[in-house]
């Protein structure tokens, strides 16, 4: 990693997707090393090293590379990075995309304790349903999000370039133990800034 | 002996609004500052002294508090000048300057987070000039101080302006007659008088500095050790779902600044009456 490309990404302490960021961050560094968890702490703290400002918020970021036109790169939602483009023109930024990263599956579901008081579990399940419908992929990819179902995946192969993706559970044993090592207090996170 | 008739009095007794006063404090304050003690104390001591004198949070209690001081400061100056020229003179558009002093209060704090980060980035409107010379703003404590006087200045404006406006200019008159010089007249007269008002306004601009949130994160770009202000720090063990760290370190903001509060009020208090006996 050079020291002098500057990086900008949100604080995994406050922001959802920055700690997404960070995970891939460090399983790339995993896999390049061979599994050396030392390794990818370093890479890690190097990284981050080079981060001048620490947004709260994924989208905070985004302004402050976008509109301030503050560091070289931005770690950003393969969605929100293709957005971006769309909104400010293909040639004012450019898309890198790692051999290696992370798979970000937000989760949603029907709470049903929520949803039986205000009595609304029918419409709440046609919704969950609806978005695994071909046309809700359909709309799902269209917005450069990744689709599941193999047929919206196929149709637009072409617009998601080909990337080694691991998940959470693989690398990390799933969130509560990455939360636990990596952004609790006195977590490695905290050790990158420790002074 | 004392007059024992009962002064008129344009408010029921003293009994009804005295009971009024506290039941309307504790419910207000008392009460939800007794929850945030009792949520500190769910932890032992030995977590209570790490959290709070952990590196990284002693380096934001100094940040927030100088960064606040030299707001409030910056404040209590100009603040008391634009009352001045509010009270003193008339002009074409002072409503309108009167009215613009007010809008810190009513702009939603990101907003005014964004927008001055927005002129004063290094590729802003203003920000760039700085940075030809080598001065960086947003997202340095400089950029907190600017965030932090925007959202202070009315206090002080507001405290010091109905002030000026009651003080009689036949007392600088006088004083000239005698022989005062404007700058006798100034120190002998005007500043003895609203002294104690800018005291006033720089204490609460002192006090809601050290509070701000939302106009500061956008400005101060977060990083920790270096411009990580208290209330973030907060949030981020909210996020954490760290109650009690968060609670934690809210107390010992909430101390420091009662303490402080108390102090300046009493200085206030002093200042006052000093001047009131002669």
């Amino acid at each position: 990693m050079k020291s002098d490309v500057s990086v900008i990404t949100p604080n995994p302490k406050t922001s959802g997707g920055a700690r997404w960021n960070y995970l891939a961050a460090w399983g790339y560094a995993l896999e390049q090393n061979n599994g050396d968890e030392a390794k990818a702490k370093e890479f890690v703290t190097k990284l981050f090293k080079n981060v001048p400002v620490l947004d709260s918020g994924a989208r905070g970021s985004t302004t402050t590379f976008v509109e301030r036109g503050i560091g070289d790169v931005l770690i950003a939602w393969e969605n929100e990075a293709f957005l971006a483009l769309n909104e400010l023109g293909k040639d004012e930024f450019e898309i890198v995309v790692p051999s290696i990263s992370i798979l970000a599956e937000p989760p949603v579901t029907v709470v049903d304790e929520n949803a039986k008081k205000h009595e609304t579990e029918e419409v709440a399940k046609a919704y969950l349903d609806y978005l695994y419908t071909d046309e809700g992929q359909e709309i799902a990819a269209k917005n450069y999000y990744r689709p599941r179902s193999e047929e919206a995946a196929k149709k637009y192969a072409k617009q998601f370039p080909e990337i080694r993706l691991f998940t959470i559970d693989e690398v990390f044993d799933g969130w509560k133990n990455a939360q636990k090592t990596h952004f609790d207090d006195g977590g490695v996170f905290d050790e990158i800034y420790k002074p | 002996m004392a007059d024992k008739r009962k002064r008129h009095r344009v408010l029921p007794g003293f009994g009804l609004s005295m009971g009024y006063t506290l039941i309307y404090l504790s419910l207000i304050i008392l009460i939800p500052i007794a929850v945030l003690f009792l949520k500190a104390s769910t932890i032992s001591l030995a977590e209570f002294w790490d959290t709070v004198t952990e590196a990284r949070v002693v380096a934001s209690y100094k940040l927030t508090i100088y960064t606040s001081f030299i707001a409030a400061f910056v404040n209590a100056i100009f603040g008391t000048l634009i009352a001045w020229v509010l009270v003193r003179y008339d002009f074409y558009g002072k409503r309108i300057i009167d009215a613009l002093v007010d809008l810190p209060f009513a702009l939603p704090t990101a907003v005014a987070g964004i927008a001055l980060t927005t002129i004063y980035a290094p590729n802003g409107w203003i920000g760039q000039y700085f940075e030809s010379i080598g001065i960086k703003v947003a997202y340095t404590p400089l950029g907190i101080m600017i965030a932090l006087t925007f959202i202070g200045l009315p206090f002080v404006v507001r405290s010091v302006q109905p002030v000026l406006q009651d003080l009689d200019q036949q007392y600088e008159e006088a004083a000239a007659t005698l022989g005062a010089n404007p700058l006798q007249i100034f120190a002998k007269i005007i500043f003895p008088a609203i002294f104690p008002a800018t005291l006033t306004g720089f204490a609460l601009a002192f006090a809601r500095a050290l509070g701000e949130y939302g106009s500061v994160v956008f400005i101060s770009g977060n990083m920790p050790m270096k411009t990580e202000i208290v209330p973030l720090l907060i949030i981020t063990k909210l996020e954490q779902f760290n109650y009690a760290g968060a609670a934690a370190i809210a107390v010992v903001m909430l101390v420091f600044s009662f303490v402080l509060l108390f102090l300046i009020n009493f200085w206030q208090w002093k200042t006052t009456k000093k001047y009131q006996v002669s």
